[in-house]
């Protein structure tokens, strides 16, 4: 019998599934224009096809969350309580050890952690933050008759620079989240599966949080 | 190829406005057909500013003297830049620069992002909302390559615009600025020789750049040169990151836990003992 912790919720899950497939749509599409060499190569109606989708997904990709905040304001809460926890000893240690995990992680023991590890909580935070100026840049452009040059000027090249960083950042997220990273092998099930983890995996991963949720049983699991 | 020009005279200009009819009609750029459909600009000015239909503007500027209204006119419209800040923008290629120096947007290329609006330092492409695409002088490129001069030099009843080799448009312009200065108007000089690499536009000023409202010194906005640099500045991160990734990969083949949960150290818990 495993003893397992169920660590996200389904509409969790749903809403990080829909703004994953969302935000890879947005890459892509963002990059024929970002980079003026794929939209000449392509030709303008490819162009214009690209540019109605990414106005689709960007729909998607601000309306998603906003629908999670609905749904679960708590979920909400939570989230942002964890991203703004205070940094204990550990949390530091955590970070001090990392650049040498992330090469060394055969001989690298790393310390135990609540429930977002600290460098997750500074990816996270950053992450969102690029998020929230490309939404806002993009609804900016969008409405770019509206707007005077001058502002649309400045939009553009935050969303340059929204783009960059969302690009930067997801390609570290998806080599940890997707367990590329061979020490983070199988945690891609805790976001794209069912969400569950192994009572071992997270002593390894999150073992301040995971005693205390064994502790309290509420979400711990046996099969 | 010679390099061509369109001199724009304003010491010659009667604001007829013929030009920016003939503009329209070669073109077919409709006019608002709704009385009062452009809003009113306070003087003979048909509209505030160009705009998707109008690819040219006459401009009025007045100013009260003693001895009556005295005008300052202008011809707005795209000065065909040699380092044409709209080109470098254009996600699609739709902006070019013939070899005469026309800088030319195609609109059945353009997916109207308005990138070129912003990136200009004279605001001067416009979208055209019914077409979803910009738009802006060509300099009549169909007509030229007839060997047909542009339709506002045509129609011109005051000879105030010259259309031929760029050289030969600066020579008249400046033996115009000559001219006027001995005139007595001393402010009179002539745009669009040097600015933004030199234009294929170019005005005589009959009372100084300012009075017509010609920006002096036109730079591409910043804006637009840091973008050229964050791209590929992203590209070389990207490839960093990346890189980074891979020699991290690499090193955790064969990666295994066992054993590791047990020796794991805990800064809280060696804080507690050394107390």
């Amino acid at each position: 019998m495993t003893r397992y912790i169920q660590r996200h919720s389904l509409l969790k899950r749903w809403i990080h599934g829909i703004h994953m497939v969302a935000t890879l749509v947005l890459i892509a599409s963002g990059a024929v224009v970002f980079i003026p060499v794929v939209g000449r190569a392509v030709g303008s109606d490819v162009v214009q096809m690209v540019r109605i989708a990414h106005r689709v997904f960007a729909v998607v990709f601000i309306g998603g969350p906003l629908v999670g905040l609905i749904v679960a304001p708590k979920g909400f809460v939570h989230i942002m309580k964890n991203l703004f926890a205070k940094w204990d000893d550990d949390d530091k240690l955590f970070m001090k050890k990392f650049p040498r995990y992330m090469f060394a992680p055969k001989t690298t023991h790393m310390p135990p952690q609540h429930e977002v590890k600290s460098g997750q909580r500074l990816s996270d935070g950053l992450l969102l933050f690029a998020a929230a100026l490309i939404a806002v840049t993009g609804v900016v452009l969008w409405a770019g008759q509206f707007v005077s040059p001058e502002v649309f000027r400045v939009a553009l090249l935050l969303h340059d620079v929204a783009f960059a960083l969302v690009v930067l950042i997801m390609c570290a997220h998806i080599y940890l989240g997707a367990g590329i990273f061979q020490p983070y092998r199988g945690l891609a099930r805790l976001m794209l599966g069912n969400g569950r983890v192994t009572e071992e995996e997270a002593r390894y991963h999150w073992g301040h949080w995971a005693d205390e949720e064994l502790a309290s049983g509420k979400n711990v699991i046996e099969e | 190829m010679t390099e061509s020009a369109i001199l724009y005279d304003s010491s010659k200009c009667s604001a007829c406005k013929g030009c920016q009819v003939q503009c329209k009609q070669w073109n077919m750029l409709p006019s608002s057909m709704v009385k009062d459909g452009y809003e009113s600009t306070g003087s003979y000015q048909s509209m505030a500013d160009l705009n998707g239909d109008t690819r040219l503007l006459i401009e009025f500027r007045e100013k009260d003297t003693p001895a009556g209204v005295e005008w300052a006119f202008s011809r707005r419209a795209c000065f065909h830049c040699t380092e044409p800040a709209c080109m470098d923008v254009c996600p699609v290629g739709a902006i070019s620069r013939l070899d005469d120096g026309t800088v030319k947007l195609d609109s059945s290329k353009c997916v109207g992002c308005k990138y070129c609006t912003a990136a200009c330092p004279f605001s001067v492409p416009k979208y055209r909302e019914n077409f979803g695409v910009s738009n802006k002088c060509t300099l009549c490129d169909d007509r030229v390559a007839k060997g047909i001069e542009p339709a506002c030099v045509k129609t011109c009843p005051a000879a105030a615009i010259f259309y031929g080799p760029r050289t030969e448009m600066l020579t008249k312009g400046k033996a115009r600025v000559a001219e006027l200065k001995v005139a007595g108007f001393n402010k009179a000089e002539l745009y669009g020789e040097t600015q933004m690499g030199g234009m294929h536009s170019l005005f005589v000023a009959k009372f100084g750049f300012e009075a017509h409202g010609l920006i002096r010194d036109p730079k591409k906005p910043d804006i637009v040169t840091l973008m050229s640099i964050i791209k590929p500045l992203t590209g070389l991160g990207i490839a960093a990151i990346v890189g980074g990734l891979g020699i991290s990969f690499l090193s955790s083949i064969g990666y295994t836990r066992d054993g590791l949960t047990e020796e794991l150290e805990t800064a809280d818990e060696a804080a507690k003992e050394e107390k």
